[in-house]
């Protein structure tokens, strides 16, 4: 069970960060003059932050869909684990 | 504190927020998807039958719609909502312009559409309309009605002609028959013979705008599904039309082939004349079918059998016209 769950956070630990197109152009496209999101937008830019709009939703949709399928999981009994904390 | 500061203290702030991973993707959200939280923030509690829109609520209720439909044209509305330089009017008519870009032959003309369901295209003949058969691409639609009886482009807009649904089963029988052909030429006329007595089965070539209204039949809805089964429903319908306009063309210029159709006419319209409309089984119509000869086929398709045959053909409820 240990090596299990060892091999489960490595696994994790491997996979790389996600590069989104929207948060990597929120910093490039940053506005140095107090504005908070970048508003003024050439049209090249703008086809980018398009593109970069419909990933970030299916990124977010996908996210949520992933967080209602885990919440719907079924409880597994770890009846062979000791749980040493609940005696404490 | 002055003015400077104050913006150094933002910028910092923002520099600070962008260093961490998570509130980055915050803000990207924040930036770019700001309906995430409430996906029917505008069409909630709206009922579009209550009046006028104004153009604000117009515009959220398709930017809410484009973010479930067409996320391109979502992200080019949050944008230009955001740019602060356009007018209502101006981002009203960009995602007009968007949307349509998603739709296939059945655009919307004004963003007040968008509270009524899918636009529907209506291509069927407008067989009461002087307008529709004053049309030059129309016009030799009339002779081939007259070949069936029918007589066409009358301005009483509530009464379909005399003779109507009898030609329609004729149609029927004939549009069998030259299918039963193989040749393409005459595959396109049992096409227009189709379209012009609306029996295609696609409702975009068999209904005009003003039949289907006065059908109350409730419109498809701005979900994904509807909007893909609509595409094709209007594509389809689109071809459908085309080939019955190549039927039409085909006929125009072959003066044999004009009277044989009407010889085949009157032919099917004796043994039809106590049928209903909608009585003839498929099965019947393609017996009738097979009778019929055409001008490259110097035989009936069903040579071996004899008149006898089709003249003991009967048809549930001809009794009862």
């Amino acid at each position: 069970m240990l090596s299990t769950i060892d091999n489960l956070v490595s696994t994790l630990e491997a996979v790389p960060p996600l590069e989104l197109a929207a948060v990597t152009l929120l910093h490039t496209l940053r506005p140095q003059t107090g504005e908070w999101f970048p508003s003024r937008l050439n049209p090249e830019e703008k086809a980018q932050v398009i593109q970069a709009t419909v990933e970030l939703v299916d990124y977010t949709r996908r996210c949520a869909e992933m967080g209602r399928l885990l919440a719907q999981l079924p409880p597994i009994p770890l009846c062979d684990v000791s749980l040493v904390e609940f005696s404490l | 504190m002055n003015l400077s500061d104050l913006q150094n203290a933002l910028d910092q702030l923002s520099t600070a927020m962008l260093a961490d991973p998570l509130l980055s993707l915050c803000n990207a959200i924040a930036w770019l998807d700001p309906l995430i939280t409430n996906p029917h923030l505008f069409s909630e509690d709206l009922n579009p039958y209550d009046g006028n829109f104004d153009h604000w609520t117009n515009i959220g209720v398709a930017w809410e719609t484009a973010r479930a439909c067409f996320l391109d044209v979502y992200a080019e509305t949050t944008l230009n909502i955001r740019s602060q330089q356009q007018t209502e009017i101006q981002i009203a008519e960009q995602v007009c312009i968007g949307i349509n870009r998603h739709l296939i032959r059945a655009d919307i003309y004004e963003l007040d559409q968008i509270h009524y369901g899918l636009p529907f295209a209506g291509g069927g003949v407008e067989i009461t309309s002087q307008e529709f058969f004053a049309d030059p691409m129309n016009t030799p639609l009339m002779e081939v009605y007259g070949m069936f009886d029918v007589e066409v482009g009358h301005a009483d807009l509530y009464s379909y002609p005399d003779h109507y649904d009898q030609a329609a089963t004729s149609a029927r029988v004939i549009a069998h028959s030259l299918r039963l052909t193989d040749q393409p030429a005459y595959d396109d006329l049992a096409g227009l013979l189709d379209w012009m007595f609306a029996q295609t089965g696609n409702a975009s070539a068999d209904y005009t705008d003003e039949e289907f209204y006065d059908m109350n039949a409730e419109p498809l809805r701005w979900e994904p599904y509807d909007i893909a089964y609509s595409n094709a429903m209007h594509a389809e319908a689109f071809d459908m039309i085309e080939q019955a306009r190549r039927g039409l063309q085909f006929l125009m210029h072959q003066p044999a082939l004009k009277q044989t159709l009407s010889r085949n006419i009157q032919k099917i319209a004796t043994k039809v004349r106590k049928v209903k409309r909608y009585d003839l089984h498929d099965t019947h119509a393609h017996q009738l079918a097979k009778s019929l000869r055409w001008t490259h086929d110097p035989e009936p398709t069903d040579a071996n059998r004899t008149p006898d045959d089709l003249e003991s053909v009967s048809f549930w409820g001809a009794d009862a016209a």
